[in-house]
């Protein structure tokens, strides 16, 4: 059944995919794609700069606009400038950094392509809470939460809800991809809402010693579509997920050492004296 | 059984209630507060309080200043750049966030707060009820024991995350006091999470971190059933709080009494073995290893002589009356009156 599934998500992604990408070449240059999605997809590039400015490139979607939402206002954007092939954003005036919301977004004849991402500026910020529970018009898929201290990880389940003009949209494919190669099909329920379990894909090669399991990290990609009044619509949400923990750490170690703190201890173990009269 | 139930207000009977809400808000706090650093209680508490428990409802002060030795100034004094204003100024946020805090409470952060300390005197309760023999640390040895709180505070929150931020000691010894703390692998454990009891195994310094860490864990876990806060005693939190513990409006007043030199209950109902609060008054009384608990003021069978104030106010303060309920419930020493579990064949001789 699982097996059925799985081929079910890789031939609807296998069909959708191509055709929307194919959809985005037609109103201008042929746009750049991930090597392993072929959807809209807006991530990081390069480093940090100054002041924790960091730069943005969308692939599989070309002449996209970019705007970013700041915690403090949720359903207010600035477009942001376009350097070269991509943009490079900080923290918006007036915040006090912590996480934005950026969405890549192009509209062409009888399509609307949204790719969208969440960063992290340097300060502690405002809460995101707002700007998770801010769906903006057409179709929005974005995560009820984000991890503030850690990362996505292998074997954790997340939510994502996916809405249409702020309403929750139920009983919507909403597909995974993984940098490591995954594919999976996930439904949305009555309240529009997803649980992706990641999976557990890392090769075991692939936690680089140098970062180990904490900041190694690959990306993965949600995308949902959505058909109506003879527009297409197709919204993706791309971030990090890393390793799991328990790959580089012992649970056997720990109750070991755990044991010898505890024999440690044992000589200040003893019963109480009875008093006798 | 009524004689089992409470049968009055007391400090003690208060304490508790505190400490099971600042239990919860210290372990699950994120569930009302709100899950991120900007909905918390505060990023610089006085407390154990493990930012590495994703559910808590605020962060302990030790991290930020670890990281900021690590990554604002030890990496600003390598890049020889002057230490400006901005490489000083979140290190002066969390020491000042952290001062506003203590400048109310105090040293009851200990006490009253911090979830490590709870859990510690939860099982020393539980050791207790078991029916074990209780050790305490003896007034010459606590002056064997009492520099460690010092020199864990100088060395691994401050010096070692200078140095690694330097480029002297390696990146991985960034925040080391965390890679030891056993807060951090309670805590964690307490929310269902495990990855923290693991030992990392990807290096030779994260598994002797992760083996000092959980050793400690183990022999807190145990010795805490025997000897009252056992880790308080080394915690450097301790030593942050009695930095400043004077000037806080929360404080303990020892004042002088002749009838002292024959008593001593105090000394014994002290968790910290602190000898100084029977032999000592005014500012020496209250010591470096005040915990805030007011067990000292509940035993005390004298009016007025110990008293737990805020600014010009005595919140609390001995009483004959009170000793006399309170020793009804419980020794000075903490063996709870009556109930205790003791095993069929003790009852038996016991009968
Ligand atoms: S001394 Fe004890 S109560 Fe105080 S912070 Fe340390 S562990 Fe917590
Ligand atoms: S001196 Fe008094 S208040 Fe301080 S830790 Fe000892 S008993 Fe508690």
């Amino acid at each position: 059944m699982a097996c059925l599934g799985l081929a079910g998500a890789i031939l609807s992604l296998a069909l959708t995919a191509p055709a929307l990408a194919h959809e985005a070449h037609e109103g201008g240059r042929s746009p750049s794609r991930a090597s392993w999605s072929s959807q809209p997809l807006l991530q990081s590039a390069g480093r940090p700069g100054e002041r924790g400015a960091q730069a943005f490139r969308v692939a599989g979607m070309s002449d996209a606009e970019l705007r970013v939402f700041a915690p403090e206002s949720p359903g207010q954007s600035v477009l942001a400038d376009k350097q070269g092939d991509g943009w490079q954003v900080a923290a918006l005036a007036g915040s006090q950094g912590g996480y934005h919301w950026l969405l890549a977004e192009r509209s062409e004849s009888g399509k609307v392509l949204r790719a969208a991402t969440i960063w992290s500026f340097p300060g502690k910020g405002s809460s995101p809470q707002g700007l998770l529970q801010t769906p903006l018009a057409g179709l929005d898929l974005r995560p009820l939460r984000v991890p503030e201290k850690g990362a996505f990880r292998e074997n954790s389940s997340w939510s994502f809800r996916v809405t249409w003009n702020g309403l929750p949209l139920p009983g919507r494919d909403v597909f995974l991809e993984t940098e490591n190669g995954s594919r999976q099909r996930f439904v949305s329920g009555s309240d529009g809402v997803v649980k992706v379990l990641f999976p557990a894909d890392y090769p075991a090669d692939a936690i680089d010693p140098a970062l180990g399991a904490v900041r190694t990290r690959k990306a993965y990609l949600l995308s949902v579509a959505h058909e109506t009044e003879g527009m297409q619509h197709l919204s993706t949400f791309s971030q990090f997920y890393s390793p799991a923990l328990l790959r580089e750490r012992s649970l056997v170690w720990g109750a070991v050492f755990a044991g010898v703190g505890m024999l440690l201890a044992a000589p200040l173990i003893r019963r109480r004296e009875k008093k006798h009269a | 059984m009524l004689e089992r139930l409470p049968s009055s207000w007391n400090l003690a009977r208060l304490r508790l209630v505190v400490q099971l809400f600042t239990f919860f808000l210290t372990v699950w706090g994120s569930t009302v507060l709100g899950y991120y650093a900007a909905d918390k209680i505060s990023t610089a508490l006085p407390a154990l309080s493990c930012a590495y428990d994703q559910q808590n409802g605020g962060y302990c002060v030790l991290i930020p200043l670890q990281h900021q030795m690590h990554h604002r100034i030890g990496e600003a004094l390598v890049k020889a750049q002057q230490i400006s204003q901005q490489v000083l100024l979140p290190t002066l946020i969390s020491l000042g966030s952290f001062a506003l805090f203590f400048f109310v409470l105090g040293k009851a952060f200990c006490a009253w707060v911090c979830p490590l300390g709870t859990v510690q005197e939860w099982l020393n309760r539980l050791g207790r009820r078991l029916g074990l023999q209780q050790n305490a640390i003896a007034p010459r040895a606590t002056a064997r024991v009492r520099p460690w709180k010092w020199l864990i505070l100088l060395s691994l929150v401050f010096a070692v995350p200078l140095a690694a931020g330097m480029g002297v000691a390696p990146h991985s010894l960034g925040n080391p006091y965390c890679d030891v703390c056993p807060s951090r692998v309670v805590t964690t454990l307490l929310t269902g999470n495990v990855d923290e009891f693991a030992v990392n195994e990807s290096s030779w310094l994260k598994f002797a971190l992760g083996a000092v860490a959980n050793t400690l864990f183990g022999f807190v876990v145990i010795a805490a059933l025997a000897l009252r806060q056992p880790f308080c005693r080394i915690c450097p939190m301790l030593a942050m709080n009695a930095m400043l513990r004077h000037a806080s409006l929360t404080r303990l007043v020892k004042r002088q009494s002749d009838k002292c030199d024959k008593c001593g209950i105090c000394h014994k109902a002290c968790p910290m073995d602190i000898h100084e609060i029977h032999t000592e008054h005014g500012r020496k009384a209250f010591h470096e290893d005040c915990t805030l608990c007011g067990r000292c003021a509940e035993y005390c069978p004298d009016d007025g002589v110990i008293s737990i104030r805020f600014g010009p106010w005595a919140v609390f303060q001995s009483s004959r009356n009170y000793y006399k309920q309170r020793v009804k419930n419980e020794s000075p020493n903490g063996d709870p009156k009556p109930i205790r579990i003791v095993r069929k064949k003790d009852a038996a001789d016991l009968a």
